[in-house]
């Protein structure tokens, strides 16, 4: 016998980048506790809008199973008296679990014999146990933030006000905090009713749909894209906010009407972005683009409730946003009275961090390390690399970013367009935060890269210094993302920089103690890093990566690039070979300097034919190494995998003669160097 | 309807749900939560309703009269219901039919946006009330007020009375609103935004308003050395309105900012702190709910 179970907990209005979260974390939460009780059931059906979180439980048992469970009593000596009858300790363990003598065995433990009996253990029904079950679930479920709004002791993410709960037609008893549950749910706040009453869980999106609301998330989203297309095919138009933004406004809203307006033309010639921002970020309403991308004054928003009558609706929104934007444009206009680098001397008041100065003083540092950045890269150009750096967060004094935090970098690359600083400034103040995440790329052109390693070296070095670097899962300044940020510009970019020198220089120009210390582990946490990033950006297998980040120096780019042609022939024979034959030389001469060979001592051809062929090779293999060509590098490596073969089968290496022994060794630390140019291969794990 | 007649309206609805209603604190607060009858009445355990106008001064947001919906000087409705009813949200909603806004024909949206005042050591849960995209009442759960954690908590409702006033009567600019049938907003605030803003902005003697924010904090620290925390509440209020004033005249880095906000931070925790205390040690029939 099984029924179906529906869970609804009603609330007050949950944040909308939380409810997914949310609403997910309680329907596992509920599977897991269901399992938990031994309770089978069917597939679980999950349901959210702001204002309720709801799970449909297909088909749970109606009871749980009646199982056995095995109970250890006396030992032998103390359950049978001498005569070999029972004692009273062994019927009383048997009475304690609702058996009797008859019912008790025997069994061999590691601490000797003992008796057992299994008592009958009758399962209970589903419907006594969910109060319990429902209510734990709830009071412990995970969420991002928990807030109390009554005088009991219950925290949730947002108030509960009401629960309904249905395990078939059978209303379950329950009670969270002062809320009752009942088997009557409610319908929108301002156009349903406020009791719905439900016979069984299966008329629950039916009878909710009938009071404006659509709990299932998917079936709102598509009604959405539904209304969305019908404004925007007419026109030619698309939403210049993307899908994440849609997925957000469902959230918001229990029944979804388009409501779609316009804004004065004059507020196009505002930057995209602010335009943008002003609109989903202050009003929640979706810009528009013309077939070109441009811009159009055509808006999109969303009324919770009927599609019918809303024409006032669309006059408020309108004349929200106009406010809105005449704000946007009275920061911008008021930011352009004076041109960009006139707001550098305000720089000076604005804390970078207590101990680490002024933003000012985190700029001039980032200019030198910038300096000694575009020396040593490929087509960089110092000088615009350092206007760059020197604008780069003249911004933060703005007031558009004052109202715009996200806008940072965006706007003050836009002002310095403006002021007719070079595109190459302009894009390098534009790009410099990248990665802003991980699905974000890293800047592309030279002096936005050189601005952004400069400004995340900084910080990192800093944080280290003054002992913020991150650790477990504390990472208040986002120094991880610094981190995995520059290593993945340098290996993407294909950058051959050795950040070591790039970090100690870095250093140089903090005058404070602990500085030593912090380049040490700074360049300890990027080698931690590299081996993550490389793991889970790059997709390279544990191993490899371990084979390659090996040595010292940090040179991103040409680790990714071992790892890769090593990773291409990981699965072939051959490298089994060729990691066998060197996890062989690396044994045998482990703790050993490498010393001179001297071919004239040779006694057997192997011995001569292996030398001779890496003489030979040795120069392509250096030039292979210096054109970083790790692919064909590896090929010809396992070209030496018969001589070393056979060289291993007929030559002793450990002989017995000292000068014939101290040869031979020095012989495979000549051998073993071509190999180490690709890595420690003994790291690589082979079938 | 008019502004007065809008403030009448909520008057008279918050007095049939039992509310005190108080009168706006004659020091000058930054918004409706400064008042005592908040800041107080948020404290302690025993149950209970207020209801005000606070006119609340922010330096800050002056525009000289010229901006049509920033203002130095705004009017809140401030509602403090401890602790909060089942149906606070309800009670809100029906307020908004009461004043004659015909809800079911617009859009109303909670939207989430928690609240803080450093300066005051407290935080909160809640939304931005929107109808139509329109903000119009800040609704929070308090969790915590000068730096103690609420038992019970408490709901503060704090409607932006020109925000409503505008949407109702349908006005571009605050300035075109109504007070009464006689009087436009204009004639009574608009040179005083003029005027203030001039004061504020340009003015004010940045040397002698730190000086003022010194003397505050010394008369509360002063106060509360004789455990008279009501008279440093005021001085923590003054504090914190020279301090604004200071904003205003762009005269505070950011580490200052921090800084100054600390100090006006432990004068409200010592103030909370004390007042709380002294509600243990009163008997009921002379323990102050405010």
């Amino acid at each position: 016998m099984s029924e179906d179970l529906l869970f609804e907990l009603g609330t007050e209005e949950i944040p909308p980048a939380f409810l997914p979260e949310v609403a997910e974390n309680l329907e596992e939460d509920l599977r897991e506790s269901l399992k938990g009780e031994r309770l089978d059931f069917g597939e679980t059906e999950l349901f959210y809008t702001p204002r309720r979180l709801a799970v449909r439980i297909k088909d749970l048992q109606e009871r749980q199973e009646d199982r056995l469970e095995k109970h250890r009593g006396p030992s032998e000596g103390i359950g049978l008296d001498e005569d070999g009858n029972y004692t009273i300790a062994a019927k009383k363990f048997a009475q304690g679990h609702g058996a009797t003598e008859d019912d008790l065995y025997l069994e061999e433990t590691e601490d000797g014999t003992y008796f057992f009996v299994d008592e009958k253990v009758e399962g209970k029904k589903a419907g006594e146990l969910l109060p319990d079950l429902l209510s734990s679930v709830t009071k412990n479920l995970e969420q991002p933030e928990k807030m109390r709004w009554d005088d009991s002791s219950v925290r949730f993410i947002r108030p509960i006000r009401w629960i309904t709960c249905l395990l078939g037609s059978k209303e379950v008893g329950l009670a969270i905090g002062h809320v009752k549950a009942s088997g009557i749910t409610r319908g929108h706040r301002l156009h349903g009713s406020e009791q719905v009453a439900l016979d069984n869980p299966g008329q629950y999106e039916e009878k909710l749909k009938g009071n404006y609301v659509i709990p299932d998330p998917e079936t709102r989203l598509e009604k959405m894209e539904a209304q969305v297309s019908k404004v925007t095919t007419g026109v030619g138009a698309s939403m210049a906010s993307g899908q994440e933004f849609l997925e957000l406004l469902s959230n918001t809203l229990e029944y979804p009407a388009i409501v779609s307006g316009s804004f004065p033309d004059k507020f196009l010639d505002l930057p995209a972005e602010l335009l943008f921002k002003t609109l989903t970020g202050e009003a929640r309403l979706i810009p528009l683009l013309d077939s070109e991308g441009e811009p159009i004054s055509t808006f999109i928003g969303f009324r919770d409730g009927p599609g019918d009558e809303t024409d006032r609706v669309k006059q408020g929104y309108e004349s929200v946003i106009n406010a809105r934007l005449r704000d946007s444009k009275f920061f911008f206009s008021h930011d352009r009275e004076r041109p960009l680098d006139e707001y550098l001397g305000e720089l000076k008041s604005v804390t970078f961090q207590e101990k680490l100065g002024s933003i000012h003083d985190k700029v001039d540092r980032m200019r030198k390390v910038a300096e000694q950045l575009s020396s040593t890269l490929d087509g960089a150009d110092a000088e615009l690399a350092d206007r760059t750096v020197q604008l780069s967060k003249a911004d933060l004094v703005t007031e558009v970013v004052d109202e715009f935090p996200s806008l940072e970098g965006t706007i003050g690359a836009y002002y310095a367009e403006l002021d007719g600083e070079p595109g190459e400034v302009v894009q390098g103040i534009r790009q410099h935060y990248r990665p802003r995440n991980t699905q974000d790329d890293p800047p592309e052109n030279k002096t936005a890269i050189v601005a952004s390693i400069s400004d995340k070296l900084d910080t990192l070095l800093g944080s280290f210094i003054i002992g913020e670097e991150p650790s477990g899962t504390r990472d208040p300044y986002g120094l991880r993302r610094k981190t995995d940020g520059i290593i993945r510009t340098l290996i993407d970019r294909e950058i051959n920089l050795d950040i070591s020198d790039l970090i100690e220089y870095a250093g140089t120009l903090y005058e404070m103690e602990g500085t030593g210390e912090a380049v040490e582990s700074l360049k300890g946490y990027f080698r931690e890093r590299l081996e993550r990033v490389l793991e889970r950006v790059y997709d390279i297998q544990y191993d490899v990566v371990n084979a390659v980040s090996t040595g010292e120096g940090l040179n991103f780019y040409d680790s990714y690039l071992r790892a890769t042609a090593l990773e291409s022939f990981k699965e072939k024979q051959t490298m089994k070979n060729l990691v066998d034959s060197f996890t062989r030389i690396v044994n045998i001469t482990e703790g050993r300097e490498k010393g001179e060979v001297n071919p004239e001592v040779f006694q057997l051809p192997q011995e001569k034919d292996l030398w001779n062929r890496i003489t030979e090779k040795m120069e392509v293999l250096e030039e292979l190494a210096r054109e970083q060509s790790y692919g064909e590098m590896t090929e010809e490596i396992l070209d030496l995998k018969d001589p070393i073969d056979e060289y291993f089968d007929n030559v002793m290496v450990m002989a017995d003669d000292e000068d014939q022994r101290e040869n031979r060794i020095n012989f495979l630390l000549n051998v073993k160097e071509p190999f180490l140019k690709l890595g420690d291969l003994s790291k690589i794990v082979t079938e | 309807m008019n502004l007065q007649g809008l403030i009448a309206k909520f008057e008279e609805y918050w007095r049939k749900q039992g509310c005190l209603v108080i009168q706006p604190y004659d020091v000058e607060t930054g918004a409706g939560t400064f008042n005592p009858g908040t800041f107080f009445g948020s404290l302690g355990s025993d149950p209970l309703k207020v209801a005000y106008v606070e006119p609340s001064r922010r330096p800050p947001d002056g525009r000289y009269g010229k901006n049509p919906i920033r203002v130095r000087q705004h009017h809140q409705y401030q509602v403090v219901l401890k602790p909060p009813p089942e149906k606070s949200q309800e009670l809100y909603l029906e307020s908004l039919e009461y004043i004659g806004i015909d809800l079911a024909a617009h859009d109303v949206r909670f939207v989430d946006d928690n609240w803080e005042s450093p300066s005051l050591g407290a935080r909160g849960t809640g939304w931005e009330v929107w109808i139509d995209g329109l903000e119009i009442t800040q609704f929070t759960y308090f969790q915590r007020v000068g730096g103690i954690d609420l038992d019970p908590v408490c709901v503060e409702l704090a409607y932006g009375l020109e925000r409503i006033a505008t949407f109702i009567q349908d006005t571009e600019s605050v300035y075109d609103l109504d007070w009464n049938d006689q009087f436009s907003y204009r004639r009574i605030f608009q040179e005083k935004e003029r005027q203030f803003s001039s004061y504020n902005f340009d003015l004010a003697s940045v040397d002698d308003n730190q000086e003022l924010f010194k003397i505050a904090e010394r008369e509360a620290k002063k106060c509360l050395e004789e455990n008279l925390f009501y008279p440093a509440y005021d001085m923590t209020l003054k504090a914190a309105h020279y301090f604004n004033i200071l904003l205003a005249r762009n005269a505070i880095s950011v580490t200052e900012r921090e800084k100054y906000i600390r100090g006006i931070r432990n004068l409200a925790e010592a103030v909370a702190s004390q007042y709380v205390k002294s509600l243990e040690d009163t008997p009921d029939e002379r323990r102050p709910i405010i």
